[in-house]
């Protein structure tokens, strides 16, 4: 099979310089996720509002919010392209700004009547401070932190691109990041706050609110795939800094791989709890009456042991008896909380893994964090409290692991002892149960043997060995001495080697077997009256 | 993604005091993406393979292809590797070789690239880095390094009489006059069998034809060993041709090694001390003179490597060494930059010890008479390697 070449299958990267950026990109996909993320948070903001003031009509600050992103963003892009000067660049930005001010108290007046325009307009000239309103005010401030935001955000792909030029010390992708995070924050608070409105905020016992928030949603996934793109833009250009060839396929299939990569980690958000039917304090307060139900079990048993000895000390000392213990009336635990599912103990359950899956995202931050900030773990090392409860835990963690191998040793070797014996049983009945073998032969011939002498008054004990049954018959049956000699020793042979047993064997014990119940069936002759049940008369 | 952390961890806050349901799941959306990440990359890494494969032997003007297999050996996909394998800029300008390429899952792709092997060396091929890193910059790029290999080229290997040297004596055995000792190799005639003679040397042939027994005759001669002992002190090369005599004197080295195992079929040697990059250490090179292939190969393998070694016992001395452990007869073939009187003292101690000894020469300079003359009179032959056409040659 003929290889594509290196030219075919790569392609190697210009100089990265702005114009060679794929205008879709610039113009088109970048924008239209600045703007929509900017959207979603006026949206939150303009809730927020409207919590205070209900006949607020908010739509032109979202509207001049998400101007003011559209007019920064080009207005840098635009400029950066077609004037080379700084100076000549921060001059229109202020002609613009200037002309923006205008626009958005013109804009602040749209959301208002008529009448209220005109007598606001009126007052200018009696009071000209009355043009700088407070909502006027906000809403400018909001419109320049928008405008001021994107045309950061516009700066960044820059120097992404051309990061010659970038004269910054930080990470143009880490800068896009802070933003990204900080404005997701402005978002959830505010957003937040709109949902459960400042009264509720201080209320622990209130419960959670449920429902899903369509903006921030699509503020974060939008900004997860701004932040994979930038990532990739960042590496690009440092691969074409380099004159590193690329493969063509890379940039589909990092699209490709982030779309999966976003929908998975979705699905894994989306299926995780997060509704808590308890409360954290309920949960906490549950299960302490749980450890104090214990105790008190504890101390109960601990009183039942007692009991003997102070009822004995009663009686030396001529005193009354104690009372008998009586069961701890908080033995039972305490009913588990209210939960909102038909089966409280599922709530419970739910608030159980909620809380302990929060408990564990927050633990394992905190530890990554430190271990990537070692100055700060030393310094958090320094304090003498964390001290001791670092090596408080880190000797509860080694015991506890001591105890878990100890714990795992013992499994492992009950398991390796019960697969032995497994194993020998098996091996036995597989000898033993051998059909039409010699040894089994041998084994039924010395059990049904052993059935007759039984019979005959004669039985074997369970703790005697074949050996001692043989020294026990001897005396009993004196002249089958030699065949029960043969008999036990044959039994042996089948009964504990693991060779092969030879037919002539199977011959000798038929022969000894007979000679031993002529034997038995002589002494019977000999003394018919004798008492068959008397174990003591065959020794 | 550096501040991903503390933006967490100020979500989980929000998230718990707000206690807004969807918040956790923008915290889990997030922490996904933070976990996922870090263990898509532990995977990767692990699942990354990387093979080179070269013939890691050449003579000079050869070009050797190198081929770099990486694969992605799990059902992961890896979304980028950047792959970065390093070689010594005498081989190849510039000196590395880069590629960025996704790997899907199970696949592999083969790159190729050529080593011009244009100067003799021992280089050291690698290490082969794949760098590695998530979609998000949120895990840290990891790593994977792949042992350097090492590459050798053999000096220039040059007939004889494009150097300028004799293609006989004293650089092979000499015959001589006393019948010291026979070279069994080397038949002079056969003669009628007396008693006592050997039976190996019965000519069975010449027997049978003749029809009595005849005896092989052998050529005597003094010694069929050869010790080429090269000299790699900087300070007896002069300073302005600090490169090129030295490597005139290891072309040399090389190319008699070669003629007497190749053509000549008999045993050499080589000893020199020098710097050894291998090592990374000077280091006393005594190769016991020997007839085959592999030692010669042994030999070109040593000259490829050594370098000038400063601060090394003077070099009269360490001839005077390695003559102890050789046999009487033994041809000594020196190689140097210059001819002090101390060397000339030392060749002809090693003269008048019964070995044969031969002075190479790669310095452009004539000798003084008076030491051409002594060298004359003690029997030592002198060959001058430096003329235009040697350094052209090894050019």
């Amino acid at each position: 099979m003929n290889e594509p070449s290196l030219a075919e299958t790569y392609e190697a990267i210009p100089e990265p310089a702005l114009a060679r950026v794929q205008p879709g990109l610039v113009y088109g996909f970048r924008p239209a996720a600045l703007l929509t993320m900017v959207g979603c948070v006026a949206l939150s903001l303009v809730g927020l509002v409207q919590v205070f003031a209900p006949d607020w009509n908010g739509t032109y600050l979202l509207v001049m919010l998400v101007s003011g992103a559209a007019l920064g963003y080009y207005l840098r892009v635009l400029a950066r392209q077609h004037i080379s000067s700084d100076q000549e660049r921060q001059r229109l930005y202020r002609l613009v700004l200037g002309v923006s001010f205008v626009a958005v108290k013109a804009g602040v007046y749209l959301s208002m009547p008529w009448e209220r325009v005109q007598q606001d307009i009126q007052q200018w000239f009696a009071e000209p401070w009355y043009f700088f309103s407070l909502e006027f005010i906000v809403t400018f401030g909001l419109f320049v932190g928008a405008w001021l935001a994107a045309m950061a955000t516009a700066a960044d792909w820059e120097a992404l691109e051309d990061p010659v030029r970038d004269r910054t010390t930080a990470s143009p992708v880490q800068r896009l990041a802070a933003r990204f995070f900080v404005a997701g924050m402005l978002l959830l608070i505010t957003g937040g706050l709109t949902r459960i409105g400042l009264a509720d905020l201080l209320n622990l016992a209130r419960p959670s609110t449920p429902g899903i928030s369509i903006n921030a949603l699509v503020y974060f996934l939008l900004g997860l795939a701004m932040l994979g793109q930038a990532r990739f833009t960042a590496l690009r250009t440092l691969w074409g800094l380099q004159k590193t060839p690329v493969a063509v396929e890379l940039a589909s299939r990092w699209a490709r791989y982030s779309l999966i990569f976003l929908v998975l980690a979705a699905a894994l958000a989306f299926i995780l709890p997060t509704r808590y039917a308890t409360p954290l304090f309920d949960l906490l307060l549950w299960l302490m009456g749980i450890g104090f139900s214990i105790m008190s079990l504890v101390l109960f048993v601990f009183q039942i042991f007692l009991y003997p000895f102070l009822w004995l000390l009663s009686l030396i000392q001529q005193t009354d008896p104690p009372d008998a213990p009586l069961l701890p009336q908080n033995l039972i635990p305490p009913a588990p909380p209210e939960a909102a599912t038909p089966w409280p103990w599922l709530g419970l359950v739910r608030s159980l893994l909620f809380w302990g899956l929060l408990l564990g995202i927050g633990v394992y931050l905190i530890h990554r964090y430190l271990r990537e900030h070692p100055e700060l773990l030393r310094a958090v090392q320094r304090v003498n409290v964390v001290r001791v409860l670092g090596d408080w835990i880190a000797a509860l963690w080694r015991a506890l692991r001591g105890w878990g191998r100890d714990v795992q040793a013992q499994v492992v070797a009950a398991v390796q002892r019960q697969r032995d014996l497994r194993r020998a049983r098996d091996k036995t009945r597989r000898r033993a149960a051998a059909p039409g073998s010699s040894r089994a032969w041998v084994l039924r011939h010395y059990a049904e043997l052993l059935a007759e002498t039984a019979r005959s008054g004669l039985p074997r004990r369970d703790a005697q060995t074949p050996r001692e049954y043989q020294q026990t018959l001897q005396p009993a049956l004196p002249a089958a001495a030699p065949p029960l000699e043969q008999v036990t020793t044959a039994f042996i042979e089948a009964r504990y080697s693991a060779h092969p047993i030879p037919p002539e064997l199977q011959a000798q014990m038929e022969t000894a077997c007979n000679d031993v119940r002529a034997a038995l069936a002589a002494r019977e002759s000999v003394d018919p009256a004798q008492d068959k049940g008397d174990p003591s008369h065959g020794r | 993604m550096r501040r991903l952390i503390p933006f967490l961890l100020a979500l989980l806050l929000i998230a718990a005091l707000l206690r807004i349901e969807f918040f956790f799941t923008i915290l889990y959306l997030f922490f996904a993406v933070y976990l996922l990440s870090r263990l898509w990359m532990q995977q990767a890494v692990k699942q990354l393979r990387a093979e080179r494969r070269f013939t890691n032997r050449a003579f000079l003007g050869e070009a050797v292809e190198v081929q770099l297999r990486i694969e992605n050996a799990g059902w992961l996909p890896v979304p980028w590797v950047e792959v970065c394998d390093t070689f010594p800029v005498e081989l190849r300008a510039p000196s590395f070789f880069r590629q960025v390429l996704p790997l899907g899952a199970h696949e592999q792709r083969t790159f190729r690239y050529t080593l011009d092997c244009r100067k003799r060396g021992y280089y050291k091929i690698g290490p082969l880095q794949l760098k590695t890193g998530d979609l998000l910059d949120a895990a840290t790029a990891e790593d994977v390094v792949i042992a350097p290999e090492h590459l050798i080229v053999y000096p220039q290997v040059l007939p004889l009489d494009k150097l300028g040297l004799p293609t006989h004596s004293p650089l092979v055995a000499l015959p001589a006059q006393a019948r010291i000792f026979e070279d069994p190799a080397r038949i002079m005639g056969v003669r009628d069998y007396h008693a006592g003679d050997s039976l190996r040397r019965i000519h069975w042939t010449a027997s049978a034809s003749a029809g009595r027994l005849l005896v092989k005759q052998y050529q005597p001669s003094i010694a069929r060993e050869t010790l080429i002992c090269l000299d790699l002190d900087p300070d007896n090369y002069e300073l302005r041709r600090r490169y090129t005599a030295p490597e005139l004197a290891i072309v040399a080295a090389a190319s008699l090694a070669s003629h007497i195992t190749e053509r000549e079929r008999l045993p050499v040697g080589l000893a020199t001390q020098a710097f050894d990059p291998l090592a990374d250490a000077p280091v006393t090179f005594s190769l016991p003179p020997r007839r085959e292939r592999a030692h010669l190969m042994g030999i070109l393998e040593t000259l490829a490597r050594v370098q000038l070694a400063e601060k090394q016992p003077p070099f009269p001395d360490f001839l005077r060494r390695q003559s102890v452990a050789r046999a009487w007869g033994t041809t000594i073939v020196v190689i140097s930059g210059s001819a002090s009187a101390s060397l000339f003292d030392t060749l002809i101690y090693l003269k008048r010890s019964g070995f044969a000894v031969a002075l190479l020469l790669a310095q452009p300079r004539r000798l003084p008479e008076e030491l051409e003359g002594m060298a004359g009179l003690v029997g030592i032959p002198i060959y001058p390697l430096w003329n235009p056409g040697d350094v052209g040659a090894i050019q």
